[in-house]
């Protein structure tokens, strides 16, 4: 009975018409529109939380599925549903929305309602990229999030905002097109847009390559990989706080779920083929990325950077599969790849949501996000610099924080697979604490930089309880990451049979 | 002599308009300046009449009349309703326009319903002769309408252009009926499509070719493909802005209609000769248009260039030659039209009295002067960039479903990769509504106070019907597929 | 520790940890309370004679200095000299030189020991109240507790401490040296080769810990305590009797090249933090740099993002010239366009 309840498109529409609501609330009255958005915010969260309930965990299928005809004269289906991967996804997506919410409560005073709206449409969408089964379906929330992000940076955004959103729009927006050419050939191969059928789709070695290279081009954007990852400093330096909590929290991740959704189960033969180059761009962003991150001067690009840096792990583990299964086949190192990349999908999720999160703070205060302008925040801001401290902990990989449970199964299946990629792999523990001490080095301790500093006061009511719940996640994920990785069990075991299962 | 009259009920919109028309034109002569609204609501009124007939004749089998001439089936009713409406709206939008220039004269409407009936004719053309006949009486409208406010040399240059190669045009098209007449011996286009399969046409091949040419040339002409494009920004610039609206909407369906009957219809049975002109006009017209959009400082200009890239997406439907293939490119073009309708009229509302919003600058700020006004614009813009949730995206979804169905990746490839470089104007448009600070004398300050409570609902429906065909587009697009039956 | 681990002593390793763990914090905990005396001023030549100041803090860093070197009957005696015992009865190869070496090391760590706690506690008083308040704004803007002139005693907070330290930093070794060793505490957990178990040959000597200590004095195969009580007393001969003769021998050291050098590395920590500073650190922010500067804001920033926005702009700009308003180009180029098509098509 309660299953056969839409919660899904509840999820989904609830945000996009909340957010169509807040939009008319207007910004002559903010209160009323911020109110407003936060109920529809924590609504969604609401309904978000039975979707883990109802979850069958012993089951690695589509379950809650939703299915009614949408565009039946190009056979397009409103087809819902979600396995171990989405499912985590979306709650960290509501989770996510409502922290931006709180976020920007006293930040935003231009536009209010309009700022409010975006997310929640944004929201909206995100949380239907990951539930959707139909490609074009997916296609359309995939692409119509660039409209909310383009605004959201665009408006609200820091000085060179429009350089900045115009380049994320149009890298995305170039990335994405190949996939819709390969979709629609594909639907010509299998008859059907359903991405389930796709999976099952024969497709020979020349197909596979052509498709899984349109769907890298997209994902890869989308990730960001290497070398095609300038976007994402620029967007989210000049993003306001709140977008670069959602860039970095969730858009970053439906790269890495578009790779587990639909390259390695469609393409599974070409993913092989071609594993030593996703994972050669992966240990290149390990590395080379984290070095960048080294040296930047302002706080958000470092750790956008940083973010790149992290989510090269994220495919690494989905890539290292096809080695260990040539290697050691049957080992467990392969579950644990795809978990380990997904534990580590949704630890950076909170890590950099947190960080971005912690900047937005600083950035509150004195409008720089330039490091060499902090110094001795840990004297006027106490509690603010134990949250710092805490995630930047996590984003160095910690043990007894999530950012340590991802890393550390990506590193020891690699290690599986083979020594040297597993030794550059884990560079990262090094390079990764390099830059985020130094960080926190730089900006929380030493004396008092300058008066600015010396006239911080401490983080509020609001923000303490916006990072409590970041850091509470973070712990949590750390210490006890069962939940986490049993609900994707399953699923795992499904995407490798599929995976290992060759189409030709 | 046995003289059969024929059934002329079969083209009773037609028959209204030309007679309301001609009334129009009688009254507006006795009426004084500031009665002129009294033409403008009967033009209305004759646009509502053939929409209510249309609408009593929809559907049903097709039926050929007039010796063969003329033909009314499921796609002429879909594009007749569609050319009522948009004139409806394009009327509208040009009222207060035109009033607040002195150009609120009755020539504008008796030649804007010469124009509509000349698209009727050609839609339901079923003969190269009555497509000729349809063609000439809106080109000779539009050259008229172009030059209409004549104290301004840039739309008198425009007209002069416009008249010289549209003329050049006609006679390409006239010279390829021709040729085709002479090879099939019948200029009724079921005549043609029945020789053209039965007999065996390897000794007039040569002949067919040629013709052919000069067909595609002179239909190529009308929708403005890549190189035969060169009126269109100059014309879309120069006219008044409430023409290039007339001429940039409406005549577009009508050009499609062509398309369909001459080349589908007619010639269907030479479908791989053709199919390679159009691949070879949809690139250029993708690369050219997409490119040069990007250098343009006047919006007009610039969605004059961003009209021939989407020719070059409606060619991709067309030369699938298949059902499938052309009723996704009228599924296009009528999503187009709607969306260069919404478009011109926002920048109609915006232009005042001694001021025209034609440049990219002038929307600078908008969102915080009329933020509805701004919105609209911006659904408009990304519809035609093709984002989804807004119908432009479907759009060009079914047309490269047309191409790749066609085994014509690379061109899908190439479109894609050009609609990519084309979002970056349309970007533009929307960068400056939303993210610039308003300039003191740029569009929108007033813009409400002064557009009457009609234009601001029929543009708020355009605009959202943008959105709302993007949520469900299955019924417009079952519609086209009705048109198009299997 | 690591010696007692190569000599597959591991339970002594392990014993040498728990005791090595109390008294280093001893230390550790009474240098702080001294540090927080001085005003966070850490140069132990800035220092001397604070025993006359800091009562607790002296007994409680002597104790801790005691055990430290391995005096009999305190804690770091029982281990040190147990790891001492291990390695001289083992077999392992190299482990001559081992027992040298921490031999030697008793030596060396006892004369360092000794050497701090003169300095700090004993001597002249080089601390200068006057200056310090100078320094000292300047040196810590956030130091809020009060500071007098002269260095006193730390609150009750970190006396405790110091003392409840300081007792089991004495009787500890004595304690536990039994079970730990000899004993079952470790009955099965740690597993040792009984080829080459040192504790062995250790167990048929040991009779108790006062026996052990005592038998420490005589020994003549381990001198540990006559080599701790050595360093002790060159310690005390140096730096309070004789506070001139380091200075001495280092110029002495810095006229033979050789030895300047050995002092030079020696000061320098091997130049391990240097290397680190300097290169690996310093390397990896170059390498950073460069790959940020040129890599990714000047190649694919610069030449392949922005460069490909650049030649799209740039080549828009040309094909737009192709519009040039003239009639004759205009319908020039629809003949153009019409013999191209006829060309393709008949040909």
């Amino acid at each position: 009975m309660l299953a056969e309840f839409p919660f899904l498109s509840f999820v989904i529409w609830t945000p996009i018409i909340g957010g169509v609501a807040v939009l008319f609330i207007g910004d002559d009255s903010p209160a009323k529109a911020k109110r407003l958005a936060l109920v529809v915010a924590l609504l969604t969260f609401a309904f978000s939380l039975p979707l883990y309930g109802l979850f069958n965990s012993t089951l690695g299928t589509m379950q809650l599925q939703e299915l009614s005809p949408w565009i039946p004269t190009i056979d397009v289906y409103y087809h819902l549903g979600v396995d171990g991967f989405s499912m985590p996804l979306i709650l960290l997506t509501s989770f996510t929305t409502v922290l931006v919410v709180i976020a920007g409560w006293e930040v935003i005073q231009y536009r209010v309602a309009q700022y409010m709206a975006a997310f929640l449409v944004m929201e909206g969408l995100m949380i239907g990229v990951f539930a959707a089964l139909d490609a074009i379906l997916f296609y359309v929330f995939f692409e119509a999030m660039l409209i909310p992000m383009f605004l959201i940076i665009g408006i609200w955004g820091g000085p060179r905002r429009v350089y900045a959103t115009i380049k994320f729009f149009l890298y995305t927006f170039l990335g994405s097109v190949f996939m819709l050419v390969a979709l629609i050939y594909m639907y010509f191969q299998a008859g059907s847009f359903d991405i389930l059928v796709f999976h099952d789709l024969k497709l020979d070695m020349q197909e596979q390559i052509l498709i899984f290279l349109a769907f890298l081009i997209a994902f890869a954007v989308k990730v960001p990989m290497w070398p095609v990852h300038t976007w994402l400093p620029d967007a989210h330096v000049e993003a306001p706080t709140g977008g670069s909590v959602i860039l970095a929290a969730i858009t970053l991740k439906i790269g890495g779920y578009g790779f587990l959704r639909f390259s390695l189960p469609i393409t599974p033969d070409a993913a092989s083929y071609l594993d030593w180059f996703i994972i050669s761009l992966s240990l290149i962003a390990v590395v080379y990325i984290s070095l960048v991150a080294l040296v930047q001067q302002d706080m958000k690009k470092l750790i956008a950077y940083s973010s790149i840096a992290h989510m090269g792990f994220v495919t690494l583990g989905f890539f290292i599969i096809f080695n260990l299964a040539e290697n050691a086949p049957g080992s467990s190192g392969i579950p644990m790849a795809i978990e380990g990349g997904m534990v580590q999908m949704i630890s950076h999720g909170f890590i950099s949501g947190a960080l971005f999160l912690c900047v937005g703070v600083l950035y509150d205060r004195l409008h720089s996000r330039k490091i060499s302008d902090y110094g001795g925040v840990v004297n006027t801001m106490p509690v603010f610099a134990a949250f710092m401290v805490l995630f930047a902990m996590a984003n160095a990989g910690l043990p007894g924080t999530s950012g340590f449970v991802g890393e550390f199964m990506v590193i020891l299946s690699s290690l599986q697979a083979n020594f040297w990629i597993a030794f550059l792999a884990a560079t990262t523990l090094i390079l990764g604490a390099s830059y985020t001490l130094w960080l926190v080095k730089r900006v929380i301790f030493g004396a008092v930089a300058n008066d600015g500093v010396a006239a911080l006061k401490d983080i509020n009511r609001r923000e303490i309880i916006m990072l409590s719940l970041l850091a509470i996640m973070i712990l949590l994920v750390g210490i006890w990451p069962d939940p986490l990785v049993s609900v994707m069990h399953p699923t795992v075991d499904n995407l490798i049979e599929h995976v290992t299962r060759s189409k030709l | 002599m046995n003289f059969v009259t024929p059934d002329i009920s079969l083209a009773a919109p037609e028959l209204l308009v030309m007679s309301l028309t001609c009334l129009v034109l009688v009254i507006d002569v006795f009426l004084p300046q500031q009665q002129r609204h009294i033409t403008y609501n009967l033009t209305q009124l004759t646009l509502l009449g053939a929409l209510l007939l249309t609408l009593q004749g929809f559907g049903g089998e097709p039926v050929i009349g007039f010796d063969g001439h003329y033909i009314r089936d499921t796609l002429s009713d879909v594009l007749k309703i569609s050319v009522y409406l948009i004139s409806a709206a394009v009327f509208l939008y040009s009222r207060d326009y035109l009033r607040e220039r002195d150009l609120f004269q009755g020539e504008y409407y008796v030649l804007g319903l010469f124009g509509v009936l000349g698209m009727m004719i050609m839609i339901s053309a079923h003969s190269f002769l009555t497509v000729y006949l349809g063609l000439e009486l809106l080109s000779l409208s539009l050259y008229a309408l172009v030059a209409f406010n004549r104290d301004n040399a840039d739309a008198s240059e425009a007209a002069m252009k416009y008249f010289v190669l549209g003329a050049l045009a006609s006679g390409m098209l006239l010279y390829g009926i021709s040729m085709i007449y002479g090879a099939t011996g019948s200029v009724a286009i079921q005549s043609v499509a029945e020789a053209l399969a039965q007999t065996d046409q390897s000794d007039n091949r040569i002949v067919l070719s040629f013709g052919l040419v000069f067909l595609v040339v002179g239909l190529a002409f009308k929708l403005g493909a890549v190189p035969f494009h060169m009126w269109l920004p100059d014309v879309y610039q120069g006219a008044p802005t409430s023409v290039t609206l007339y001429l940039g909407s409406a005549p577009k369906l009508a050009a499609f209609a062509l398309l369909i009957r001459v080349l589908a219809d007619a010639m269907g049975m030479l479908h791989s000769d053709w199919q390679q002109m159009l691949v070879i006009l949809a690139a250029l017209s993708l690369v050219a248009g997409n490119l040069i959009a990007i250098a343009q400082v006047n919006i007009k200009r610039m969605l004059a260039y961003s009209t021939i890239s989407h020719v070059g997406f409606l060619l991709l439907g067309v030369l699938a030659g298949t059902q499938q293939g052309y009723s996704s490119a009228l599924f296009y073009i009528i999503t187009y039209v709607l969306m260069v309708t919404g478009a011109f009229g926002i920048i109609l509302i915006l232009s005042r009295a001694g001021f025209e919003a034609e440049n990219i600058t002038d929307f600078k700020g908008l969102n915080d002067r009329n933020p509805w006004l701004a919105f609209l614009m911006m659904v408009v813009m990304m519809s035609m960039a093709g984002i989804p949730f807004l119908v432009g995206f479907y759009a060009k979804l079914v047309v490269l479903q047309a191409a790749i169905s066609a085994g014509l990746v690379w061109l899908a490839v190439l479109a894609v990769v050009f609609s990519v470089i084309g979002a970056f104007y349309y970007l533009r448009v929307v960068k400056y509504i939303y993210f610039d600070k308003p300039e003191a004398g740029s569009a929108g300050e007033e813009a409400f106070a002064i557009s009457a409570l009609d234009t601001t609902i029929v543009i708020s429906t355009n605009g959202l019907l943008l959105v709302a065909l993007g949520i469900y587009p299955t019924a417009l697009l079952s519609l086209c597929r009705v048109a198009f039956p299997q | 520790m690591t010696v007692a681990l190569g000599a597959s002593a591991y339970s002594v390793a392990i014993f040498h940890l728990m005791t090595h763990a109390f008294f280093k914090a001893l230390l550790f905990l009474a240098a702080g309370s001294v540090i927080i005396a001085m005003h966070h001023e850490q140069n132990i030549w800035k220092m001397g004679g604070l025993r006359k100041y800091m009562p607790i803090t002296w007994i409680t860093f002597l104790v801790g200095t005691l055990a430290l070197v391995g005096t009999p009957f305190f804690a770091g005696f029982y281990s040190k000299d147990s790891i001492l015992e291990a390695v001289h009865l083992s077999q392992t190869p190299g482990h001559t030189i081992a027992f040298v070496a921490v031999l030697l090391g008793v030596f060396v760590t006892s004369f360092y020991s000794f050497r701090l706690y003169f300095v700090v506690f004993h001597g002249k008083e080089r601390f200068n109240t006057e200056e310090q308040h100078d320094t000292h704004a300047s040196h810590d803007a956030h130091d809020d507790h009060h500071h007098g002139g002269v260095p006193h005693e730390p609150p009750a907070v970190v006396t405790i401490p110091l003392i409840l330290l300081a007792i089991p930093s004495v009787i500890i070794g004595a304690l536990t040296i039994g079970p730990m060793l000899y004993g079952d505490v470790f009955s099965s957990s740690i597993f040792v080769n009984p080829e080459h178990n040192p504790l062995h040959p250790m167990a048929e000597e040991y009779h108790g810990w006062w026996q052990y200590a005592l038998h420490s004095f005589i020994n003549v195969n381990i001198p540990a305590f006559w080599l701790a009580l050595a360093g002790a007393v060159s310690a005390w001969y140096m730096y309070l009797k004789r506070p001139e003769l380091p200075g001495q021998i280092q110029a002495k050291f810095a006229q033979s090249k050789p030895l300047a050098i050995l002092q030079t590395t020696l000061e320098q920590k091997y130049w391990f933090d240097y290397i680190n500073e300097r290169y690996i650190a310093g390397g990896g922010r170059l390498l950073g740099r460069g790959l940020w500067k040129y890599s990714d804001a000047g190649l694919i920033d610069g030449l392949i993002v922005n460069g490909t926005s650049k030649a799209i702009g740039w080549l828009a700009t040309i094909v737009r010239r192709v519009q040039t308003g003239f009639l004759y180009h205009y319908a020039f180029a629809m003949i153009i366009g019409l013999l191209g098509l006829l060309t393709w098509v008949v040909s």
